[in-house]
């Protein structure tokens, strides 16, 4: 893999950004994508790069995401931050950042794989061809998986932010 | 009139919620996207459905750009994502130069590379900060360690662990003109990846991660030690404690022997803080083993801290804290222990102790010059950088770990300050290998709610160097290490335990073999490095 520095160039970024906002662990992200670009190294050639690229990611999460330590301490931390977001702070901008940061987690997370991989994917900038291939779906389907994600999405954040208000309603 | 391969996608002479969101992501052919802005002008229901996809692919990049948001005391990771890059890309010239050599017709300019090479290493190392965390997967190694490895690997047990034993082939500073071979060739479709995958992987790894035999790179100790000069002069000033400055707050009579034995042995050698700090050469040379003590002490409430159980809603056991439930001794200080030190330690140690505390200052020049004078013979070099430069932290840490043979992490860290001014308080701090930290304060059975906060990766790297210096061999071999000063009542007034996950190891508690005063810096730098203050500020 000559231009190994090229890919890098180009797709780290928006690779890690994808990652982090898939695993919301950028620490891990950045060490998916570090052995995602390794990987590419091993490759004489890849004639769709960012696809590969993004495809070879999901798949490092997915291995990764089932070891047990990873996923236990990873919810921890979900669960802390939760936590977290009920304690008092006297910093109200960092506190309604952390609670929206949290609420999209938790929207986020709520989607079916598939529908959350091809909307990070999008996100990211892949085009149709690129998500269909990275997750081995027909190019016909991304639309309707797309269209999906983003309502189930939105309404999911909708959702939460309206038990939250109610709950922090009922609490006062 | 829908194009027969969209057909399916129009339902009763309308367009799907699929096509309309595939229109406005631009993904249709402009003939398909014709027909369909066509259809959308002339239809009010259609024209609804299009203002709210647009409305929801709005919010869902609102959304999940929300998760991009940095946490508080978050330092960017800007910079150390450069440093990532340049890892990678140097692996990757490395690799790309190493096949070169198997398929010489393939590569043209090798030797440009080389020059290029040796400039990008320098540069490589000055910009790497040393990333340290190891997930105990032979998969996921990341960069240093890869390095570590290679280096390891090329030069044998005894060999150093800098931070560019691969020699980077500088794409930063000249792009290749190759391209990537064009599509036609096979390519390795994106499979999960299985055991003999990973094994593969990681051997491959392993084996691309070896530098280039560059001609000043040999395993000559000569040579090696040219290029740890070399890597010495490239690494970054650490503004951090460094062992210079534990030796410079050192009182007579508590030498940290343990420390100097390791040191004196050849991990790593900073000079006096008197004003004369010269940057010593990276030594070569296999580390002073610590020996283990023959029992272990008591496992206290701060080891269920330490693992990280019960830190939410903390309950009654950890509030007896509070009242000094660690046992203690009635004398400051007398909790630290020594381990078992190397003969010229010893001397100096003893010599030490014997003086006053106000020879302190000449007893530190003794010890730094006796330390500098035993690695120069360790290694027959005695080159000295410009006073004002110490070696750097970063550094002590990869020799650290590639004396140990792996790479070393930390379970957690925990600090536990008791306050019994006026109402016994403990204030606990902890935290983990994954940078998550959390802040309680107990008095009695009252337990005030948990801070959580998460360190960036600098600032986790920071705290691992920090560690690593402070307790040098003792974390490594050991399972933990715990250091408690107790206060005059003979309640432990700070305690600090550092649990270290080593294989398949059972673990025991070190003895901490560093002083009050290390200590109390070392706590210090934690609170610094976590933010404690801002963590106490949120706690009522």
């Amino acid at each position: 893999m000559e231009d190994v520095e090229r890919l890098f160039r180009l797709y780290h970024a928006p690779l890690v950004r994808y990652l982090t906002r898939r695993l919301g662990d950028r620490d891990w992200a950045e060490e998916i994508a570090q052995e995602t670009f390794l990987r590419a190294l091993r490759q004489e050639s890849i004639s769709s790069e960012r696809s590969w690229l993004f495809a070879v990611a999901t798949n490092l999460v997915r291995d990764d995401a089932r070891k047990q330590s990873r996923q236990r301490k990873h919810l921890e931390l979900l669960r802390a931050e939760a936590e977290a977001n009920d304690s008092v702070d006297p910093e109200p901008t960092s506190m309604e950042r952390d609670e929206e940061r949290a609420l999209a987690r938790q929207a986020v997370e709520s989607l079916a794989e598939r529908d959350r991989l091809a909307l990070l994917m999008r996100e990211e900038g892949l085009d149709y061809d690129e998500i269909a291939e990275a997750l081995n779906i027909t190019r016909s389907s991304v639309g309707t998986t797309l269209s999906r994600a983003r309502r189930r999405l939105a309404e999911q954040f909708e959702a939460l932010q309206r038990d939250k208000e109610n709950h922090g309603h009922a609490a006062s | 009139m829908p194009h027969p391969d969209m057909s399916e996608s129009w339902v009763n002479g309308h367009p799907d919620e699929g096509l309309l969101h595939e229109w406005l992501d631009e993904q249709l052919s402009a003939g398909d996207a014709t027909v369909v802005e066509s259809h959308v002008a002339e239809c009010d229901a259609c024209r609804a459905l299009v203002a709210e996809a647009r409305g929801l692919i709005a919010a869902s990049h609102r959304i999940l750009s929300a998760l991009d948001d940095v946490p508080v005391n978050v330092i960017p990771a800007q910079a150390l994502r450069t440093a990532d890059r340049d890892d990678v890309v140097s692996l990757a010239s490395s690799r790309t130069r190493q096949q070169a050599r198997t398929a010489a017709d393939r590569k043209p300019n090798t030797s440009r590379w080389r020059n290029v090479g040796k400039i990008a290493a320098l540069l490589l190392v000055a910009l790497v900060p040393g990333v340290f965390f190891l997930r105990g997967d032979d998969v996921t190694v990341p960069m240093a360690s890869l390095r570590d490895t290679a280096v390891a690997d090329s030069g044998g047990p005894s060999s150093v662990a800098t931070a560019a034993p691969v020699s980077a082939a500088a794409p930063s500073l000249a792009a290749p003109s190759s391209k990537v071979a064009s599509a036609g060739a096979a390519e390795r479709a994106p499979q999960s990846s299985d055991a003999v995958d990973r094994q593969r992987f990681a051997g491959e790894l392993s084996k691309s991660a070896k530098p280039e035999r560059e001609p000043q790179r040999s395993d000559q100790p000569a040579a090696r030690a040219e290029l740890d000069r070399r890597v010495v002069a490239a690494q970054p000033l650490s503004p951090a404690v460094t062992l210079t400055d534990s030796l410079a707050r050192l009182r007579p009579q508590q030498v940290p022997s343990a420390e100097l034995s390791g040191k004196v042995a050849g991990v790593n050698v900073a000079t006096a803080s008197t004003g004369a700090a010269t940057r010593a050469p990276m030594i070569t040379g296999t580390a002073v083993p610590v020996p283990m003590p023959a029992t272990p002490p008591p496992v206290a409430a701060a080891d269920q801290l330490a693992q990280g159980q019960g830190m939410a809603g903390a309950g009654g056991g950890r509030g007896g804290r509070g009242g000094g439930a660690g046992p203690g001794t009635t004398r400051a200080a007398d909790s630290l222990s020594a381990s078992p030190t190397s003969p010229a330690a010893n001397n100096i140690a003893n010599r030490a102790g014997s003086q006053s505390r106000a020879d302190s200052a000449s007893i530190t020049r003794q010890i730094a010059d006796a330390a500098q004078r035993a690695a120069a013979a360790a290694t027959n070099t005695s080159e000295s950088r410009q006073p004002s430069q110490i070696l750097p932290r970063a550094a002590a840490a990869t020799q650290l770990r590639a004396s140990a043979g792996k790479a070393w992490t930390f379970d957690s860290v925990t600090l536990a300050r008791t306050n019994c001014a006026t109402a016994c308080e403990t204030a606990v701090l902890n935290i983990n290998e994954l940078g998550a930290v959390r802040y309680a304060v107990s008095s009695g059975s009252s337990v005030k709610p948990v801070v959580i906060s998460q360190l960036s990766s600098a600032s986790r790297v920071r705290l691992t160097e920090l560690l690593t210096s402070t307790f040098a061999q003792a974390i490594v071999q050991a399972g933990s290490v715990r250091c408690t000063i107790n206060s005059a009542t003979g309640a432990p007034a700070l305690e600090i335990v550092v649990a270290n996950r080593q294989d398949n190891r059972p673990r025991t508690d070190a003895p901490c073999a560093t002083s009050e005063t290390v200590l109390r810096q070392l706590a210090a730098e934690i609170d610094e490095i976590v933010g404690t203050e801002s963590l106490k500020r949120r706690v009522p």
